[in-house]
């Protein structure tokens, strides 16, 4: 059987599902949840399948980025555009990591969506579909294309189902998310186009294929701006500070499969985004650039850090660890050596699980308590044992302790940047200091002491909630005991990354 | 006149012709259903069938039928099916009589017809003025509202002054060049030494402003809201398409005969500039729908600009495309803001509140508003993301990096009020309860489902599948 079939597959099957989802819900409202569920396991069996036969193919060490399967049929032949997907390590388990807390983000809303049930997982799905496209997109328009659609699909989530928190609205939380991404967007679709003309003036051939451009022949000058327009797309993403204003206020106001979604998944976008164009199809500017883009990772690990410490609202907290987080991805990715991308590799997979589970507490709290503020929590170890068990293990993953995935990553990049950019590295270290500070202030005022003014909840965690979180326990043991299986397979997708971009900078 | 002629200009002829057979049929028997709308709809589908046969190139020095002509009449016609179908529901409440209407709009498409093949400045005027004046009469054909007879009175004052700057400027030119063919008269400027330009850059200043008060360029501008607001909104729709697409249609084939110097690229930068900015600010502050989309339809002759100030083979294609995916989206937008209207109700459905909720009440309706909204915004798997891709890499291609950075600003302020009105459409109502939902027949005229379905197709079919197109208009732009 022709693999490479499965690479639309796993594009398609979300978005039926979520045509599917959209219809059923006049049947009733657990039609749509089951068959969100049945979705996300559906794709999550096909890219575990996938795994175990890409490690079964044995790939040269080269230094062109190669893929375990592709497919392209040709699409706008005008434009030399087609659909062009590709699977290598790096998107395997990214698109593992997406379908998992695709899973999670049903499996936390079955009790707090009940409204236009079908509408949201059609939403859900729609925007998770996208991102696996992304995870695989070979052509630069293709690319471009799912990635603005990501975007419509997340509005509806944030505006549509999410809270209405005194100051802001949800649906300007909303706008001011898909304003940013939309516009830097835009300037990363001129970037493309910049790219494409160039190209297509020195060889007479237009092209949107990655493969294509990364032979092209840029000069100096318009490589650096080329590599500035990607930049800006992806940072914003990230997000990397100065482009971060929009994360706070999208993740506190979306439902909890919004946060889920959108700090699980939508952020590792941009980190891949970086590795799979900016750093590959411009090496040389990406590498003068580099002193610039660990310097932004770094302020970015300190400011999130400090400011998460100030903050009352738990989502918010979370919301600005992510930021802290990403800014290690951000330096490990232009630290550009093979231990530092690994290191990005296993913070991502990790971040992911621990942040979407915190913010899956989070929700269940708000469930219980009605209160966002960490300010009016206590006592939560005598009400709820279960769960503060949960928000213990998962505070302390994200503070990187030893044995969870978070260390293995972080502890990664800090050792492959340190050879790169040494006094940067330590003052990046620090954020780990920091991280210790505001996890513990986190897990003192709401589990310990005195139950707080919002009352002590009396439902523990359920069946459901217990297992979601179960899975990403585990998830997070596997990756801090035994990651080799994962660096192994990301290995393949990392070795030309690093070719390319060291080779660029000797 | 060989044979060969008179079906290349088949089209105009039917339309000229399924006019005056409108008018006896409507002196000998006045029903809206059988002679207004079905004669309307064959006339229509026959000049459509007529575009489409292959024709000679050239006609008399006045008209030419080539791919270009055609493109841009097979867009007017098939505006003005969507129109024509669109009408009927719409005129079902209106106690005057109804059938004129349609009249004037075999009127209108004739003139805009004409625009798309005219090569010279006698067809370029008589297209304008025939569809001009079936225009006015289309937008005050309801008397007894008051906005829409303010909105044919701003129109005709507007359009007559616009109508003179354009024929002096035509007349300079003449004077400087000695001929109204555009390709002789390009010629003959080019051949000019440099000193006795000044009458011909008088005159091309002159044209331009006549011809940016038909495409509403800022700061030309000021009428369109009140006349976009006034009419009845499949009017609207009409105006907003194909009166504007066709005079831009001409304008390009106009400019692309000019020499170089006289194309005036640097005051139609600030112009497209001023437009894109100026109209997208002004629909951000408006609360009033047809409003918005009336600035929306300013910003959007902007970006259209950009590829006509350019110029080059690549220019046309993205004008034609640009011109294809703003008439499919434009007229799904007002048509469906027609579906919602009625003459009966006081006021059309132009406030923001009017659309709350509107897709718990009439999802069908909604499905297809919201990518119509998506498309003027432009994102991606919608027609209106192709042409906006056309116009940056028109931008990108010949490094116009201001008038490219305008076009990302505006979209980016344009998804700002587009996104506050889809979202208005999923919100509750005020009060809360979710409003009981209608059945889909009594949310769509059998006529206006039909259009607004094609449109719905048409603006994924552009978006994801246009290769067919492009093919085609590659080949008309060559």
């Amino acid at each position: 059987m022709d693999l490479s079939l499965w690479l639309p597959a796993l594009v398609a099957i979300p978005l039926l599902g979520g045509v599917a989802c959209w219809w059923t819900e006049r049947l009733g409202r657990q039609w749509p949840r089951w068959i969100a569920v049945l979705t996300f396991s559906l794709d999550l069996a096909l890219i575990v399948i996938l795994w175990l036969q890409a490690d079964a193919m044995p790939q040269a060490a080269s230094a062109v980025p190669q893929f375990y399967w592709e497919f392209q049929r040709e699409w706008l032949p005008r434009f030399g555009i087609s659909l062009h997907l590709g699977l290598d390590g790096l998107g395997i388990l990214l698109i593992v990591l997406t379908a998992l807390l695709g899973l999670v983000a049903v499996l936390c809303s079955w009790r707090e969506i009940t409204e236009h049930v079908g509408f949201f997982h059609m939403n859900l799905l729609w925007n998770l579909g996208g991102v696996i496209g992304v995870f695989m997109a070979l052509d630069l328009f293709l690319f471009f294309l799912l990635w603005e659609w990501m975007l419509v699909p997340m509005y509806f989530l944030i505006a549509l189902w999410g809270h209405d928190s005194p100051q802001r609205g949800r649906v300007y939380a909303a706008t001011k998310f898909f304003l940013f991404t939309q516009a830097s967007g835009l300037i990363m679709l001129i970037a493309i186009l910049a790219l494409v003309w160039l190209n297509h003036d020195a060889t007479g051939v237009w092209s949107f294929n990655y493969l294509v451009l990364l032979e092209a022949e840029l000069s100096q000058q318009a490589e650096w701006w080329l590599m500035l327009g990607f930049f800006v797309a992806f940072a914003v993403k990230l997000p990397a500070i100065p482009f971060h204003p929009w994360l706070p206020d999208a993740h506190s106001q979306a439902p909890t499969a919004g946060s889920v979604d959108l700090a699980g998944v939508l952020l590792k976008t941009g980190a891949f985004g970086l590795m799979r164009f900016s750093i590959t199809l411009f090496p040389e500017a990406s590498a003068q650039f580099a002193d610039i883009a660990i310097t932004i990772g770094v302020v970015g690990i300190v400011y999130g850090a400090s400011v998460a410490i100030a903050q009352t609202d738990i989502k918010r907290f979370v919301a600005y660890t992510s930021i802290s987080h990403m800014g290690f991805v951000l330096v490990g990715v232009y630290s550009g050596n093979l231990l530092a991308l690994q290191g990005v590799v296993v913070l991502m997979l990790a971040h992911g699980l621990s942040t979407g589970a915190l913010f899956v507490l989070c929700g269940e709290l708000y469930e219980r308590i009605h209160t966002r503020d960490i300010s009016r929590m206590g006592g939560l170890a005598k009400s709820l044992p279960k769960y503060a068990t949960a928000l213990m293990f998962f505070s302390v993953a994200s503070l990187g302790m030893p044995g969870l995935g978070n260390f293995v990553g972080e502890f990664l990049v800090l050792v492959g940047a340190f050879k790169v950019a040494p006094v940067l590295t330590i003052i990046a270290a620090s954020g780990l200091v920091l991280a210790a500070v505001y996890s513990l202030f986190l897990l003192q005022k709401a589990i310990h002491g005195p139950a707080g003014e919002a009352g002590a909840p009396v439902e523990d965690l359920n069946g459901r909630e217990r297992f979601m979180l179960g899975v990403l326990m585990l998830g997070l043991l596997w990756l801090g005991l035994y990651p080799q299986p994962v660096l192994d397979l990301a290995e393949g997708a990392l070795l030309p990354m690093v070719a390319i971009y060291t080779g660029a900078g000797a | 006149m060989s044979l060969h002629e008179l079906i290349a200009l088949a089209p105009l002829l039917v339309l000229a012709g399924g006019a005056v057979l409108l008018m006896l049929l409507i002196s000998a028997t006045r029903d809206h259903r059988a002679t207004a709308q079905f004669a309307t709809l064959v006339t229509i589908l026959a000049s459509l069938a007529a575009v489409l046969a292959p024709a000679a190139e050239q006609i008399t020095p006045l008209m030419s039928f080539d791919a270009y002509a055609r493109s841009v009449q097979l867009m007017v016609c098939l505006g003005g099916l969507a129109v024509t179908l669109l009408l009927y529901g719409y005129l079902e409440g209106v106690q005057e009589p109804r059938e004129e209407m349609y009249l004037l709009l075999l009127l209108a498409l004739l003139g805009g017809a004409v625009l798309g093949g005219a090569r010279h400045a006698a067809s370029l005027l008589l297209g304008l003025e025939i569809m001009t004046v079936a225009l006015f009469g289309m937008i005050g054909y309801d008397r007894s509202r008051q906005l829409a007879l303010e909105a044919t009175l701003k129109y005709l004052a507007l359009s007559a002054a616009s109508s003179a700057t354009l024929l002096f400027g035509l007349a300079l030119l003449y004077a400087a060049a000695g001929s109204l063919e555009f390709g002789a008269m390009g010629a003959a400027l080019a051949g000019l030494p440099a000193d006795d330009r000044d009458l011909a850059l008088a005159g091309v200043t002159l044209v331009l402003a006549g011809l940016g008060f038909k495409l509403s360029l800022v700061p030309f501008h000021i009428w369109t809201p009140d006349v976009y607001g006034g009419a009845p909104a499949p009017v609207t729709a009409l105006l907003a398409t194909v009166a504007k697409g066709a005079v831009l249609a001409v304008m390009l084939r106009l400019w692309l005969a000019l020499p170089g110097e006289l194309r005036l690229s640097s005051v139609l930068s600030v112009l497209a500039v001023l437009t894109i900015l100026v109209g997208n600010l002004l629909a951000l502050l408006s609360a009033d729908v047809k409003r918005l989309l009336a600035y929306s339809s300013i910003a959007h002759f902007g970006y259209a600009l950009v590829p006509v100030i350019i110029g080059g083979p690549f220019a046309t294609e993205a004008v034609l495309y640009y011109l294809a995916a703003y008439f499919v989206t434009t007229l799904g937008a007002f048509g469906v803001v027609s579906q919602l209207s009625s003459p009966l109700a006081d006021r059309e459905a132009d406030r923001f509140e009017d659309y709350r909720g509107l897709f718990w009440r009439r999802p069908y309706l909604t499905s297809i508003m919201v990518p119509m909204l998506l498309s003027l915004a432009g994102v991606p798997l919608t027609a209106g993301f192709i042409a906006k891709f056309y116009v940056l890499a028109a931008g990108v291609g010949v490094g116009a990096w201001i008038l490219t950075g305008t076009v990302v600003l505006g979209s980016a302020i344009g998804l700002y009020y587009y996104l506050r009105l889809t979202i208005q459409m999923f919100l509750r109502p005020d009060g809360g309860a979710r409003p009981p939902r209608e059945g889909m027949i009594s949310e769509l005229t059998i006529t206006g489902g039909i259009a607004l379905g094609a449109m719905f197709g048409l603006v994924f079919w552009l978006g994801i599948l246009p290769q067919p197109v492009l093919g085609w208009l590659q080949f008309a732009a060559g």
